[in-house]
Order: structure tokens, then C-alpha cells, then sequence
């Protein structure tokens, strides 16, 4: 029979022998799991996200459930933070108009952003990549920088203003450009321009064209072909866009803070007060717990109410 | 569709296209644009060219400490991240691996959660630990959303990448290290290099973590939101601004080139 | 004994998730032999090949190469090495350095390495294409280099999955030929993985029969062709007529068969142990049988109609109707002379005849 106590010596069996060493017993696991290997190079990285999210967001929920007086935690398990939320109406509005407002720019930029996308997928031959670069660009430059020329432009003296006042078109600035959710909806449908189009265009690229050819040899007219082909097999991409753009959105507080003014509010700026003069970190950190779990709410409703589009068309 | 027809829906779609493009450049443009004008006051009408504000941005000490300090913070995290992001892109695409979908997407996590609660919940961590805010407290907290990112973009990369050469190579003489060092990383490394130029963009303009973590050191971002409060010293500020928009356009034209040209390599080898 | 099951696969399976791609399968390979896997797409012969190389490791049962269990040893340490379908040819180097991947960890001086380098181009008959960029090479030229690049260390054994497929047909020919004279020459063991049964025939000294995980026989290409074990097999090599037909008697190594519309016939028994009364399908090669104008003097002939007719150049094949007989039955001919029966023989009365061992008896379904 074959011979399995003596291994020849064969330039290969040579190799085999460094076999036997440390970690042998990982190297063998390795070699018959592919799940093994692959989490052994995960590792880092899961580990690098669990400490520096998962831990600090569990942390926070646990301080949630805390109070502060002055200076002093006082660590324990109580739900003043959620009574004091529950209790006073101004701040659950205050949190449904976040809710409101980002809403707003979500559907804004996503219906702004997908015939741009739609453009470039379909009717740019050339140079796609020009004018993907042309329209991610201005989004990698300081958001902080994007939000304040918006301030210069819809401010008191700002530009809209003076430029049509120094053309003798008004005689006293707008007002109503600033200070308002107004300013803070366009400022955001414009900041997150670049993020919404580019998972459109990634899926409506997808699309296989010979898909919309059978459906126009099969009667469909260009609407029709667009609602019952071209629509939901991009739903994909446009449902990424609206969470990439809804999730941060709820918890901005920098545009608010500039350009929203006490009507603009949201509840990023709720939140970040606890942590400056207000001081009370545990009901911010309510605070925080409460407006992800609204976040997931509202994402998982979508997300339901969308699979019915994704699935089977309009 | 009659060509004539087709035409106009192109004309409508391709001025809403450049309607759209103008929209989102020309609010932007206006920083450089003040950055120029010889005043104080951003307003129209404009009052004058002038060099004076980059002057003065380059003379600020304070301003130039925060933008090395941005880059002490953004250098860091783009090498880390995109090394921890490329591992991972490799493990996701290549292993079959139970629990795989949700181990990905709490990778990707980061990405969704608003930042201003990432920024707290890290800030309470520090405070309970003890551990005190720094540079490097900015660091670790740029490092999720930036791997993730960079594995975003890995993950495309590694997805079109021929498997069968990477067999090659173990088949014929490689274990796996080698492998990737002598057939993989070669013909990824387009993919590198934009992961590397956008993790540093994003990590340099980051600013709610930047706010809520930094101690005694600004970054530019926390720096420039100081600034905002104060009229006068504004326009330095812009200049500093569109200095950046500049740059930042460069770097990401080159990321996007070098991605592209990387696609190309592979496509042409007909493998 | 050793030389027989140079490679041993014992009782192997794998399993993807739920899926069964290989069904404990044990074949033994001999050294220097040109074995091939054969079978359609799913069969297991690339999840097969793959085990052998490494690349998947079994879920149960145990792989030798040589004496040697290969469980605990990766693919870059195996004697083995693969030809991969897609070629895989690093498109960052150049063809020198393509084929000499493998020597690298030998460290060789320049001029040993360029000289064996040298020695694999001449071997495929690509001299001076060191310095070639990848993507400058042909189909066929591609293959060679991933053909040299695999050979250049002599592993003891080659793998070669579906290497042929990308070609065109005269190409694809040519190859056989030379892959099979290579292999020859050098004396190393091949394990190749084709679809294409011709292929398979042309090239291989013996050649497993796949479906569905499971081989369904192992045999030299003339066996599998004139003595095929099963209905699978049969009808997957070349083309087959089947009836249903029922033993009458067993008598000096012949069978006498009912075949229902077609009448007794005689058939060869080729040891199949057979008793009166069963029943089992009656197969028989288009190219075994004669078409005639006229009844012939044989003794195994049946009368039809011609019903469709089909020029192919160097043979015709025509397809008979037999009263009873539901599927028209497959003739092909040479065409030596003149074509004799064209379209206007349409519905023409034809006689079918043929010897004694040209039809293969098989297992009922």
C-alpha cells in the first residue's frame, strides 16, 4: 500500500517541513477554513471599530441613565433624561423638527440629485469621469467653508442682498433669507449635493441597456420604460443616497448653529449644549440614545416601504 | 423616439445638468472670490483686488499651527486607515465567511451615524478613562469613518480584480503574504493611492470630531470656526479657504486619475 | 503498486453550504498518465481539480500525491501545479518574468534564471519572447506562456482546467496535439478538465466520466466509447441510438434480444451477467450502421423510411424511421463516393443493417 510513515525528500516535501513551529495548530485551521483566514484579517479592524464605536456608543447609552448635578456624575439607573424629554413638549418638538427638516433635505437633494445623475449615466458618452470629478470636488472641500458662503450669500449684506439692492432692485435687505429652517434646508440639499448623486449614478451605470431595449421593443414609450425598468432598478442607489444624506443630516448642529437661527434649530445643537454651558452630559447623552433610535425607526420603515418599489416596480 | 425628439430631451436634461453644476459651484466660488476684494465686509459691491488677506493668513502663526496640526492628524489616520480598510476589503471579497453581512456593515457603521454623537460618546469615554483630549484623541476618532471609507473603495477595487492570478501565484510558489506583496499590491495600488489621498482629505476637513476632541491644539476646521465669530478677521480665513479648495481640487483630480489608470491596466490585459 | 496511485483520491466529498459539489469520490491516477475529467458544467471535475491543487479543502476523505496526504499542505508547497481557464498571466510583468515567477525563491543567478527561462520558451516554441508585455500576447500565446510558467520547476503533476476552451477550433486542434506530444516528452502526469468529450478522446490516456459529483466510469477513450456502462455515459460520448429491448437467451458469449419493432437481434453479452426475461436498453452508433437501397443479405437489418437528410462535407448523417419505433433512428455515413441519398430521396424505402458487436447492451433506465 502507499507508504505514509517516511515523507520523501522531494524539493517540496522539504517545504513542508517548517510546518512545525508556533501557531501550527493556526496555520492547519487556516488552511481548511476560509472563515478563519478571512477573520484573522478582519481582526484589526473589527477590533479598531468595536473599541472606537461600538464601545463608546455602548458607554453612552449606559451614561444615559445617569445624572449630573453641577460637576458631580452621579452613575445609577434612573430615566429622569427620558422623563425630562418625555415631560417637556418643546424638546420632542424640537427633535421632530430635526426630523422634519432633514426629511426635507433629503427629498430635496435626492430629487435634485438623480436627473444629474441620470445625465451623466445616459446621456454623457465621453468624459464620464470629467463630470464625476466636476461634481465631487466642491464636496471635498471644508464643509465648514460650503456652509459659511451660504451664509455670505443669503446674510443681511450678504451677497443676494447687496447685489440686488446695489442694482436698485430692492430698497431693504430680504429677511427672510436667513435664520430660518429655509436657510438651513438649502444650505444642506446643497452640501450633500455630491454624496446623493454618486450611489445613484453607480446603480443606474448598472443598469444592462439591453434591459430598457426589450422593454421598448415591447410597447413601452420612454416614461413608461423609465417607471417600470429604469426606476426601480435604481432604487439601490437611491435608497443609499437618502440615508447617507438623512442619517447625518438629523444630527448637524454646525448649520443650524450658523445659519439657523432660533427657528432653525435642531437637535445636534440640543445636544451639544449639554456638553458645554448647559452641562449636563447624561441628558445629552439621553438625548442621543433617543435620536438614534428615531433614526433607526424612521430608516426601517423607509427601507420596508421601499422593498415594495425595489421589488416590484410602480 | 424620432432624433428630433431625442435631441430636445437632451437639451433639457443637459441644461438642468449645467443648471445643477452652477448651483453647486457658484456658492463656493464666492469664497475666493471675497478672498480677493479689498474689504472687510463680505458684500457687495466689490471693492478691490487684493493680495493683503493671504498675506496675513501666511503670517498667522496660529492659522499655519492649526493647518500643520490638521496635517499632523490627517497623515496618521490616512496610512492606518487605509491599511486596516485594504486588509479588510481583502477579507470581505476573497473568504467566505459566516456572519459576513453584518460584520460589514458594523463595519461601515461609521459612516451613518451622525457624527456629533460619535463625537460625544467618544468624548464621554475619554473623560470616564481619563485620557486627555489631544491630537491624537482627534486620531482615533477619524479612524473609523476613514476605514470604513477606505474599505468602501478597496472593496471596489479587489471586487473587479481577477481572482485566478492571485491563485497563480500560490499555486505556483507564494504563500499568501507574498502574494499579495509581489501579484496583488502591484495592481491594486492605484486603489491605494486614492484611498490614501481621500482619508487625508476627509480627516483634514473633518470638524465635529476635530471640535469635540481637540485640547489645546486646533486643528484648521476648529480653527476656522473660531474665526467665523469674528467679522473682521474673516477674510484671511477665505483666503485660507480657497488655498484649500484649490489643493483639494488637485488632490482628488489626481486620486481620481490614478484610480481610473489602475482600471485600465487591468481591462487592457485582457485577463 | 506506488506508480499506479501516484495520485490517490480516497473517498473524497466536498460540500458548499448545502450543495454536494464531489460525492465521495476515490480515483487512482498513474504516474505519467493522461488523465482527463469530463463531464458538463456542475459535474465537480473544476471543484475536483481545485482539491488536487489546493485551493479547496475536502470536507471529507483524503487526497495523496505521490505517498504524500496533502491535508495539511497549501497549494504553493504541493508538487502540483494548474493551468488556470482564464490563463492568469500577471499583467504587471513581462513574459520572462511570468515564467520565471516561480523560480524566484530558488535565487538563481541571472544568468541560470534567464537560461531556463530561455529553455521553457523553447520547449513551447515562443524563443525571444522574454521581454514581451502580457498584454501584447495572443490567445494561443498566452496559454503557452502559462503552460511554461507552470512546468518550469517540474512539479510531478499538471492540472489543467478547461486550458483549450478560449481558442478557436483550429487552434484548439493544433494544441491537442502538441499538449498531448508535451506531455510525452516530458513525462509528467496531466489531470485536465474539459466539457468537450472530443477533446477528451483525442488527448487522454484514460478519462473519468462525471455527473453530478459522482464519476460514472472510468476508462480508456476506446473503451468509453465502444463498451460504455450506462445510459449517461453513452449518450454523453458521441452519439447513440437506444431502444428498449428484453434478453430471450444467452448463448457463446451473445445475446439474443427482443427489440420490440426492430425484431431479434444479436448482440455482443461483454460479461454482463444477463438472464432471460430482463429487460434493458439496446444501444447502437450512427456510424455503425449501413444504409442500403436494397435488402441486404445480412442478418441484423430492419426496414424505413428515409426521412431527413444532412450534408456535412466528409460524412452525411441521415435520420430513418422505423415503423414502431418513436425516435427516427441516427445514421451517419462517410461520403466516399458520390452522395447517394439526397434531399429527393425523401421518403424513399431504405434498409438498415449492421454486425453482430456493434450494438452495446446497458442497464435499463
Amino acid at each position: 500500500m502507499v507508504d505514509h510513515t517516511t515523507p520523501k525528500a522531494t524539493p517540496f516535501g522539504a517545504m513542508t517541513g517548517h510546518r512545525d513551529g508556533a501557531f501550527r495548530w493556526w496555520r492547519e485551521l487556516c488552511l481548511r477554513s476560509e472563515g478563519v483566514r478571512g477573520y484573522t484579517l478582519l481582526s484589526p479592524t473589527l477590533i479598531l471599530m468595536a473599541l472606537s464605536i461600538g464601545v463608546p456608543l455602548l458607554l453612552l447609552f449606559v451614561v444615559s441613565f445617569w445624572t449630573q448635578h453641577l460637576l458631580d456624575f452621579t452613575p445609577g439607573f434612573v430615566f429622569d433624561n427620558y422623563i425630562t424629554f418625555a415631560e417637556k413638549q418643546s424638546f420632542q418638538k424640537l427633535l421632530w423638527r430635526s426630523i422634519k427638516i432633514s426629511g426635507f433635505v433629503t427629498i430635496l437633494t435626492v430629487l435634485l440629485a438623480y436627473p444629474m445623475a441620470y445625465f451623466i449615466a445616459f446621456r454623457v458618452k465621453k468624459n464620464k469621469l470629467m463630470w464625476i470629478i466636476l461634481i465631487t470636488v466642491p464636496f471635498w472641500t471644508s464643509y465648514l467653508l460650503r456652509v459659511f458662503a451660504w451664509k455670505i450669500i443669503l446674510g443681511y449684506n450678504g451677497v443676494i442682498n447687496s447685489g440686488l439692492s446695489s442694482m436698485g432692485w430692492i430698497e431693504a435687505p430680504l429677511e427672510f433669507l436667513l435664520y430660518n429652517p429655509f436657510a438651513v434646508v438649502i444650505t444642506l440639499a446643497h452640501a450633500w449635493a455630491a454624496f446623493a448623486i454618486l450611489p445613484i449614478y453607480v446603480s443606474l451605470e448598472k443598469i444592462d441597456r439591453s434591459l430598457l431595449e426589450a422593454a421598448t421593443d415591447l410597447g413601452d414609450g420612454p416614461a413608461l420604460r423609465f417607471f417600470r425598468v429604469t426606476l426601480p432598478l435604481s432604487m439601490a442607489g437611491v435608497v443609499a443616497a437618502s440615508l447617507l444624506v438623512f442619517i447625518p443630516t438629523v444630527g448637524d448642529y454646525v448649520t443650524p448653529a450658523l445659519l439657523g437661527g432660533p427657528k432653525g434649530l435642531m437637535i445636534g445643537n440640543l445636544i451639544q449644549l449639554q456638553f458645554a454651558k448647559a452641562n449636563n452630559w447624561p441628558f445629552g447623552a439621553a438625548l442621543s440614545v433617543i435620536s438614534l433610535m428615531s433614526i433607526t425607526l424612521i430608516v426601517c420603515a423607509f427601507l420596508w416601504f421601499t422593498k415594495r418599489v425595489r421589488t416590484q416596480g410602480l | 423616439m424620432s432624433a428630433r425628439a431625442k435631441e430636445v430631451r437632451f437639451g433639457t436634461l443637459g441644461i438642468y445638468a449645467v443648471t445643477y453644476l452652477a448651483f453647486v459651484y457658484i456658492p463656493v466660488l464666492f469664497l475666493p472670490l471675497f478672498s480677493f476684494n479689498d474689504s472687510t465686509f463680505i458684500a457687495f459691491p466689490l471693492k478691490g483686488f487684493t493680495f493683503q488677506w493671504y498675506i496675513e493668513a501666511l503670517e498667522s502663526d496660529r492659522l499655519l499651527g492649526s493647518l500643520f496640526n490638521s496635517v499632523k492628524v490627517a497623515v496618521p489616520v490616512a496610512i492606518l486607515s487605509t491599511i486596516l480598510g485594504t486588509l479588510a476589503a481583502k477579507a470581505v471579497t476573497r473568504y467566505r465567511m459566516p456572519g459576513k453581512t453584518p460584520v460589514v456593515s458594523f463595519i461601515m457603521a461609521p459612516l451613518v451615524v451622525p457624527g456629533i454623537i460619535v463625537g460625544i460618546a467618544l468624548l464621554v469615554i475619554a473623560t470616564t478613562v481619563g485620557v486627555e483630549l489631544s491630537l491624537f484623541t482627534i486620531a482615533i476618532a477619524h479612524l473609523p469613518p476613514c476605514t470604513a471609507f477606505s474599505m468602501w473603495i478597496m472593496i471596489s477595487r479587489l471586487e473587479g480584480f481577477d481572482q485566478s492570478l492571485e491563485e497563480a501565484s500560490r499555486d505556483l510558489s507564494e504563500g499568501a503574504w507574498m502574494t499579495f506583496w509581489r501579484v496583488t499590491f502591484p495592481l491594486i495600488i492605484p486603489g491605494i493611492v486614492a484611498s490614501l489621498l481621500l482619508t487625508f482629505t476627509i480627516s483634514f476637513d473633518e470638524f465635529i470630531l476635530a471640535f469635540f476632541l481637540s485640547g489645546s491644539e486646533p486643528t484648521l476646521p476648529v480653527y476656522m470656526w473660531s474665526r467665523l465669530r469674528f467679522p473682521a478677521k474673516l477674510p484671511p480665513v477665505l483666503a485660507l479657504g480657497s488655498m484649500i479648495l484649490i489643493s483639494s481640487f488637485v488632490v482628488v483630480y489626481f486620486a481620481e486619475w490614478f484610480r481610473r489608470r489602475g482600471a485600465h491596466v487591468e481591462t487592457s490585459s485582457g485577463v | 503498486m506506488q506508480d499506479e496511485s501516484f495520485i490517490s483520491i480516497q473517498d473524497v466529498s466536498k460540500n458548499f453550504g448545502s450543495v454536494r459539489a464531489v460525492d465521495r469520490v476515490s480515483i487512482d491516477i498513474a504516474r505519467g498518465e493522461f488523465f482527463s475529467l469530463l463531464g458538463p458544467s456542475g459535474c465537480g471535475k473544476t471543484t475536483l481539480l481545485r482539491l488536487l491543487a489546493g485551493f479547496e479543502f475536502p470536507t471529507a476523505g483524503e487526497i495523496f500525491i505521490d505517498g504524500q496526504p496533502m491535508s495539511s499542505v497549501a497549494p504553493n508547497h504541493r508538487p502540483v501545479n494548474m493551468v488556470f481557464q482564464s490563463y492568469a498571466i500577471f499583467p504587471h510583468l513581462n513574459v520572462k518574468r511570468n515564467i520565471g515567477y516561480s523560480l524566484r525563491r530558488d535565487k538563481l543567478s541571472k544568468a541560470e534564471f534567464d537560461a531556463r527561462v530561455g529553455e521553457m520558451l523553447d520547449l513551447i516554441k515562443l524563443p525571444g519572447y522574454e521581454e514581451r508585455a502580457s498584454h501584447e500576447l495572443s490567445g494561443g500565446e498566452r496559454q503557452r506562456v502559462a503552460l511554461a510558467r507552470a512546468l518550469i520547476r517540474r512539479p510531478k503533476v499538471l492540472l489543467l482546467d478547461e486550458p483549450l476552451g478560449a481558442l478557436d477550433k483550429q487552434l484548439r486542434e493544433q494544441m491537442q496535439l502538441e499538449l498531448r506530444a508535451l506531455q510525452r516528452s516530458v513525462g509528467i502526469t496531466f489531470v485536465f478538465v474539459t466539457h468537450d468529450q472530443e477533446e477528451a478522446l483525442t488527448m487522454s490516456d484514460r478519462i473519468a466520466v462525471m455527473s453530478k459529483g459522482r464519476y460514472l466510469q472510468i476508462d480508456s477513450p476506446t473503451q468509453l466509447y465502444e463498451a460504455p456502462q450506462s445510459r449517461e455515459v453513452a449518450a454523453f460520448i458521441g452519439n447513440m441510438n437506444f431502444f428498449d429491448a428484453r434478453v430471450q437467451e444467452v448463448k457463446d458469449g451473445q445475446a439474443r434480444i427482443d427489440a420490440g419493432p426492430l425484431g431479434n437481434l444479436s448482440a455482443p453479452e461483454r460479461s454482463r451477467d444477463l438472464s432471460p426475461g430482463q429487460n434493458l436498453l439496446a444501444a447502437i452508433r450512427p456510424e455503425k450502421i449501413t444504409l442500403s437501397a436494397e435488402k441486404p443479405t445480412s442478418t441484423n437489418f430492419v426496414k424505413g423510411v428515409l426521412d431527413t437528410a444532412a450534408y456535412l462535407g466528409d460524412r452525411s448523417h441521415f435520420y430513418v424511421r422505423v415503423d414502431g419505433v418513436e425516435k427516427p433512428i441516427a445514421v451517419s455515413t462517410q461520403n466516399l463516393n458520390q452522395v447517394q441519398f439526397g434531399a429527393e430521396n425523401k421518403q424513399r424505402q431504405v434498409w438498415l443493417n449492421w454486425s453482430n458487436d456493434a450494438i452495446v447492451l446497458l442497464p435499463a433506465d
